[in-house]
């Protein structure tokens, strides 16, 4: 009577390499997810980023269309004012 | 382009003194002047200050008093990133001397725009002595930017 079974050695030897296997496809699969993550990060901080950019351009747009709306306001004031003035 | 700048750099008496992922950064000792070029349209905050936290070490081990920073390739720039630049970066380095800035913008002028709108606001901020000595100045190019 033999020891071991060689079908079951083999068995368990290919069990081994699988697990060796999945092992290494989990720190592959962990790493591309880590680099992905990191990638998202930087792109959502981008998108922040760009957000902050055209709020600040629209907002000084819309202080300009302010001033410009005084400006001419003013221009009309003093028009009214010297149409009654000394003529 | 980018190879006949490196070599002009290098042409102006240059070494560099360090490369990260976003940048890299020159120096030399005889005209006191580091030169930090970025490489990419965008600088995370987290490695944009680690970047300047290099070139601190730089700045304080070699008696340098003039900073250019080539900012060309920048499309996006995060305002936190530029305040703590702008107000707190350069007024520790302006107690160690640096007290010349000169910068390079990508020649655009919405980019030059948004700067100003996000920079005005900034000088206010800074400490009295720090705005009465500091020589914030931009320039067309590196050569330019080192000579004057």
């Amino acid at each position: 009577m033999s020891g071991t079974p060689q079908a079951f050695m083999i068995f368990k030897e290919e069990l081994r390499k699988a697990e060796v296997e999945k092992k290494r496809l989990e720190l592959h699969y962990d790493s591309k997810i880590s680099n992905l993550s990191q990638q998202i990060s930087v792109l959502k901080e981008k998108m922040v980023a760009q957000e902050q950019m055209m709020k600040s351009a629209l907002d000084y747009a819309i202080k300009l269309e302010e001033e410009l709306n005084d400006v001419k306001q003013n221009i009309n004031n003093d028009l009214i004012k010297n149409s009654s003035g000394y003529h | 382009m980018e190879l006949l700048e490196r070599t002009s750099i290098e042409d102006l008496g240059f070494k560099k003194a360090f490369s990260v992922k976003y940048a890299d950064v020159f120096e030399n000792e005889d005209k006191n002047t580091v030169i930090c070029v970025l490489l990419s349209d965008y600088v995370p905050i987290a490695d944009f200050r680690d970047l300047f936290n290099r070139i601190s070490a730089v700045v304080l081990s070699k008696n340098i008093n003039k900073f250019v920073f080539d900012k060309r390739s920048l499309r996006t720039f995060h305002q936190p990133s530029m305040e703590w630049y702008f107000i707190e970066w350069k007024t520790a380095m302006f107690k160690h001397g640096l007290t010349v800035h000169r910068k390079i913008l990508p020649d655009l002028a919405w980019f030059a725009k948004a700067v100003e709108i996000a920079r005005n606001p900034l000088l206010d901020k800074f400490p009295a002595d720090v705005r009465a000595g500091i020589d914030i100045g931009y320039r067309d190019s590196i050569e330019e930017a080192v000579i004057s």
